[in-house]
């Protein structure tokens, strides 16, 4: 029998100690990789723009996520070197020399760790082409975003594989420098014990959590509305009550109060006793598991919420295609969209087109002052914005818009919000910009359209069709436009239509139309007069291959399988991270908890072999664990998910104070992802106590 | 018997108090006393009744609301028989119950058994090393190599019996050591 053999048999018997560090370790390895490999493959680096704020974002969550991975792995080995103390605790003590055993133990370590990583990154290259067919098959199926493999990836998957090498050196360094061999035998843990919890404490955890949430996420709006001033960034320290409200309910649950039952106090004694004789530690732990799941449904609601952001929506009074141009313009006949659409396949519906007139405006808006005030002021003759005659509205969208001289209606998106900026009813005066004819009108209500609010800041405006034909009377036709709107059969499926119809209105246009989306030309023309420069002047580079136009261009055409694919290109990065995020920060929570329940186990192995001697029946010992690692799993997994759907709830509300329809979809969505996560929990909680029971029974 | 059963006889018949005491880090002395009890599922005013007065009985009365960190071993070893006894056990098993402790706490343990026997009538089933301990039985089996090697019953003081004690030790330790 060599030293070798006994270590080999040594390492055979624990095989499950080394399998767990080992699997923490390719998790980690295969979770970045796969994620360096799809965010630095040459398909994602030559999408995103440079220097852009993607890029910023996905490198900045990206280090978030590895910190994660890092930190989950480093607690795992601490499971591995508690198992290893004792073993390493009785070398010493039978006279082995520490060297021998300190160079036993690097060498088990680095070749855990290096045959860990490197199947982590071979696997992480088929794991990331499957993570990316699985986005192309729910978000981008277009030819520029075919998976790409490249060297950079391989590398910061690798490099990554060495810091966490390097960290788990420095953890087993510091396991290594401990020399007290009674301390490394001692298997019993220091009392941890947290002195006499008030009982206020509770009540007070529970109102902090909500109270700070709310006040963090409502004092920089309520000062925005009701001092019309932004609020410091200070006002984020308002999250702290809720991190220590969390710290206080733990530490509640875990330090145990004297229950006024005495013969519940009593039945839950021994349980309870568990937990308090570790209260330091059990509360830091589980107040970390809270944060990890609550960041991981704050990263699956902000996924859900960018996934939101591209779809098509509900399409309500909303239009397939829309354009408008300057009247002028050169554009696509009625008779070109047909022929294309039937050589696409593709059945047009509602075709209607007409024109409308820039007009110029006096409205009162919101002003954003120097000292960081929010004023209100009336502005004459500011600008221009597109008027509808009552007729053309009616044209346009098939519906009726009752509209008296004298009056406007102001065109909204369906389910907006009016926000501090710009006010429905703020328009007071139109003029003709080349007559000077000018008319007061006044608010008499809204109408919803999903294209038209789109071509006009603040917002296009419907007229009586007598005061239209008054105001436009010898407007040139530098201040007209012409709309086209139309519908197809199957919006879904006409995507190379659109593509083909967006290329071609593309090299319809001039050059001179290619300007900003705030572009205003009534605006260039005071500013030039009065010898300033003008923010929105100069031309964009407009192409017919550029479909990422929508937001930057004023005569971008509204094609909405178009914007749906190219919004949902650009958030693919953004929804993979977020996901990534949410696998991480639950595979963290999961690992912790495991590691949690395991040592809960170990370290009370005397406890449970005391109480069998006093009598307690197998029954009574398997509740009594049952009831410790219940806890451990129940109260972090459902108030980590109770502050992620409260910090949703409060964070959508006082957005617009309103919960719109995908808001409250996704809540629903979020919902069942928390019922899903408790699950998950549970499924651990039931292999740790199999493996508790197996322990200390 | 099956292990339900095993169960239900240490915790009603028999006390165990063991030479590294055994209590529970997380619980309270008092608590600690009564989690026989607890076990047994008894009414809790009763237990707390008599857990109340063991402490006072044993002289632990002013450290019931410490824990076991926070006490010395006589203490600790107090604290468990009484806890041996709450069940009111027809024999208090000892294994090595003054192994770990100084002279004094040592004596404080033994009258703590004492005490149980005299006014709980609790038979003390104890083994040890200690002659000085045994002393204070009223009868002792000497073994030998896991056998019987004789019988010593109490009949005259504790020093007598002390001393009678000590010339079977002798007995036993002296043979094949003329020769050294």
């Amino acid at each position: 029998m060599t030293r070798s053999k006994v270590l080999a048999k040594l390492r055979e018997r624990n095989k499950g100690h080394y399998r767990m560090l080992a699997f923490c370790i390719f998790l980690s390895v295969l979770l970045i990789g796969a994620f360096a490999l799809m965010y630095f493959g040459p398909t994602v680096q030559d999408f995103l723009p440079e220097g852009g704020d993607t890029r910023k974002m996905a490198v900045l969550l990206m280090g978030a996520t590895a910190v994660g991975c890092a930190i989950f792995t480093l607690y795992a080995s601490m499971l591995f070197f508690r198992y290893k103390s004792r073993e390493y605790g009785i070398f010493l003590a039978l006279g082995e020399k520490k060297r021998n055993l300190n160079r036993m133990l690097f060498r088990e370590l680095s070749s855990l760790t290096v045959s860990a990583s490197l199947a982590g990154l071979a696997v992480a290259v088929p794991v990331s082409w499957l993570i990316w067919k699985l986005f192309e098959l729910f978000l981008v199926s277009t030819d520029e975003m075919v998976y790409r493999l490249g060297i950079r990836g391989f590398l910061v998957g690798a490099g990554f594989a060495l810091v966490l090498t390097l960290l788990l050196g420095v953890a087993g360094y510091r396991f290594v420098r401990c020399t007290d061999i009674m301390k490394i035998l001692r298997t019993r843990h220091q009392p941890e014990m947290v002195k006499k919890i008030p009982s206020w404490t509770l009540p007070a955890g529970i109102v902090m959590i909500p109270l700070g949430i709310i006040l963090a996420l409502g004092i920089p709006q309520m000062s925005v509305y009701l001092l019309g001033k932004s609020a410091p960034s200070v006002t984020n320290l308002f999250y702290i009550p809720s991190v220590a409200g969390i710290y206080l309910v733990l530490l509640n649950i875990v330090g145990g109060s004297r229950q006024k039952n005495r013969k519940r106090f009593y039945k839950n004694m021994v349980s309870v006793s568990l937990m308090r004789f570790s209260a330091r530690s059990a509360t830091r732990n589980m107040c970390v598991i809270v944060l990890l799941l609550f960041a991981c449904l704050f990263a699956f609601s902000f996924g859900l919420t960018y996934f939101d952001s591209g779809s098509l929506g509900t399409m309500e009074n909303t239009r397939g295609f829309a354009m408008h141009y300057p009247s002028g313009e050169n554009r696509i006949t009625k008779k070109e969209i047909f022929d294309m659409a039937e050589k696409y396949g593709v059945q047009i519906q509602g075709y209607a087109e007409d024109s409308a007139a820039d007009l110029v405006i006096s409205y009162n808006t919101t002003d954003y002052t120097e000292d960081g005030s929010y004023v209100a002021v009336d502005l004459d003759d500011a600008k221009t914005a597109l008027f509808l005659a009552e007729e053309t509205w009616q044209k346009l969208t098939g519906r009726e818009a009752e509209v008296e001289s004298g009056t406007y209606r102001t065109v909204i998106t369906p389910g907006y919000k009016e926000n501090i900026w710009e006010h429905v009813d703020g328009l007071y005066r139109a003029a003709n910009p080349d007559t000077g004819t000018e008319k007061e009108l006044a608010f008499v209500g809204t109408l919803e359209d999903g294209n038209l609010p789109l071509m006009s800041d603040p917002y296009v405006y419907v007229i009586d069709n007598r005061d239209y034909r008054e105001l436009t009377e010898g407007i040139s036709g530098t201040w007209t436009e012409q709309i086209v709107m139309f519908d197809v059969d199957d919006l879904e499926g006409s995507y190379p239509f659109a593509k083909t119809l967006y290329a071609m209105y593309i090299e319809g246009a001039s050059e001179e139309t290619f300007v900003m989306t705030l572009y205003d030309r009534w605006e260039e023309e005071r500013a030039q007069e009065a010898g300033e420069e003008y923010a929105y002047s100069g031309l964009l580079d407009v192409t017919p291959d550029n479909t990422q136009l929508f937001n930057e261009w004023k005569y971008v055409p509204d094609f909405r399988i178009v914007y749906s694919q190219d919004i949902l290109q650009s958030i693919s990065v953004y929804v993979m991270l977020c996901l990534y995020i949410f696998i991480i920060t639950l595979a963290t929570a999961a690992v912790m908890t495991y590691v949690r329940g395991i040592s809960v186990a170990s370290d009370n192995r005397e406890v449970f072999l005391s109480l069998k001697k006093l009598g307690a029946d197998a029954s009574y010992r398997k509740w009594v664990l049952k009831s410790q690692l219940a806890k451990i799993f129940t109260y972090p997994g459902v108030l980590g998910c109770a502050a992620g759907m409260i910090f949703v709830l409060a964070q959508n509300w006082i957005n617009d104070r309103r919960y719109s329809a995908s808001e409250m979809k996704n809540f629903g969505i979020l919902g069942v992802v928390c019922v899903l996560v408790l699950l998950f929990f549970y499924a651990i909680y039931r292999k740790v106590k199999k493996k508790a029971e197996e322990i200390v029974l | 018997m099956d292990e339900q059963e095993l169960a239900r006889v240490r915790n009603q018949n028999l006390g165990f108090v063991f030479q590294d005491f055994m209590l529970l880090d997380g619980l309270t002395v008092f608590e600690n006393i009564c989690l026989p009890q607890v076990i047994a599922d008894s009414p809790v005013p009763q237990m707390e009744a008599r857990a109340g007065r063991f402490c006072e009985a044993f002289g632990i009365g002013r450290i019931r609301d410490k824990y076991p960190a926070e006490i010395s071993g006589g203490e600790k070893q107090r604290t468990a028989v009484a806890r041996a006894l709450m069940n009111s056990p027809y024999i208090l098993l000892a294994d090595e119950p003054t192994g770990n402790l100084d002279s004094r706490s040592c004596r404080a343990v033994i009258d703590a058994f004492l005490q149980a026997k005299r006014e709980m009538g609790a038979t003390v089933f104890m083994v040890t090393h200690d002659s000085f301990a045994a002393s204070f039985c009223d009868r002792v089996i000497v073994l030998r190599d896991g056998m019987i090697y004789t019988e010593l019953t109490r009949r005259g003081t504790r020093r007598e019996f002390m001393d009678e004690l000590l010339e079977v030790l002798r007995e036993l330790g002296g043979e094949g050591d003329d020769e050294e």
